[in-house]
């Protein structure tokens, strides 16, 4: 039967393959829910160490690393943005959630090393004013940031 | 690399777009394949009905908030079928290729 097809309706099959696949790969994100609490979360945070109470920082932290490794479980790896499916590992990628929590160490770098300067600048409130430009980072960065992850799994798929 | 083997079963484009969407995922809604295809419930349901007594696909129904949802999923033999499909497509195309290459 194979040798019955010709290699342009093999070719068409392959494109419709490409084209399912293309679309389930669509589906790789997470939820605009989880950018905007983490992005809350990061200005809570800041504003909570601005208060200068160390024990409340370190309550707050720990808090806010609890809560987010509770949701990350099911949503860093960026397969289940959507209750109507399920992406394979294979096909999202393996290190999703290893870009994803790259981005948030380097989001926490650049979060220290502002209000750093805020605080030269004599700002009032240096950690809070940091974080808020973070949380705009986060929620710009975020969709961008998972926009990649798809151009990635795409380029590496292939039917 | 499957070894190819082309599947007749899979190669008619409707059962072939649904078997590709489920390829790339652990499990997908009926309503997600329905949508996708812009298919009717009955016809999508006749499709599955098919690939399902083939032993490649598989529905399941679990119970979400209150509602019974319909989920789908390839077996193995349907992901190991669809494999083999695909590689027999790729080994159609390589022949042509070699039987009129291009300068």
């Amino acid at each position: 039967m194979a040798n019955d097809i010709t290699d342009a309706e093999a070719r068409l099959a392959l494109r419709s393959i490409e084209e399912r696949r293309r679309q389930v790969i669509a589906e790789i994100d997470m939820p605009r829910w989880y950018w905007w609490g983490l992005a809350l979360g990061w200005i809570g945070l800041g504003f909570v160490t601005d208060l200068g109470h160390p024990w409340v920082t370190a309550a707050a932290t720990l808090a806010f690393g609890a809560v987010h490794s509770g949701v990350a479980s099911h949503v860093l790896s960026g397969r289940h943005r959507s209750s109507q499916l399920s992406v394979r590992a294979d096909v999202a990628g393996p290190s999703v959630a290893v870009v994803v929590i790259g981005f948030l160490l380097g989001l926490a770098a650049v979060t220290v090393a502002l209000a750093v300067l805020a605080e030269a600048d004599g700002a009032r409130h240096p950690v809070t004013a940091a974080s808020i430009v973070v949380a705009v980072a986060v929620l710009f960065g975020g969709p961008t940031l998972m926009a990649a992850v798809r151009r990635r799994a795409e380029r590496h798929s292939g039917a | 690399m499957a070894e190819a083997r082309f599947d007749e079963l899979i190669h008619p484009s409707t059962r072939l777009s649904i078997v590709a969407l489920l390829a790339s995922a652990d499990w997908i809604d009926f309503a997600f394949v329905r949508d996708r295809l812009g298919l009717s419930d009955s016809a999508l349901s006749k499709q599955f009905a098919t690939l399902e007594d083939a032993g490649y696909l598989a529905v399941e129904r679990p119970l979400s908030n209150r509602r019974r949802r319909v989920r789908v999923r390839l077996t193995d033999a349907g992901r190991d079928a669809f494999e083999g499909h695909v590689a027999a497509l790729q080994a159609v195309i390589a022949t042509a290729d070699l039987a009129s290459p291009t300068p």
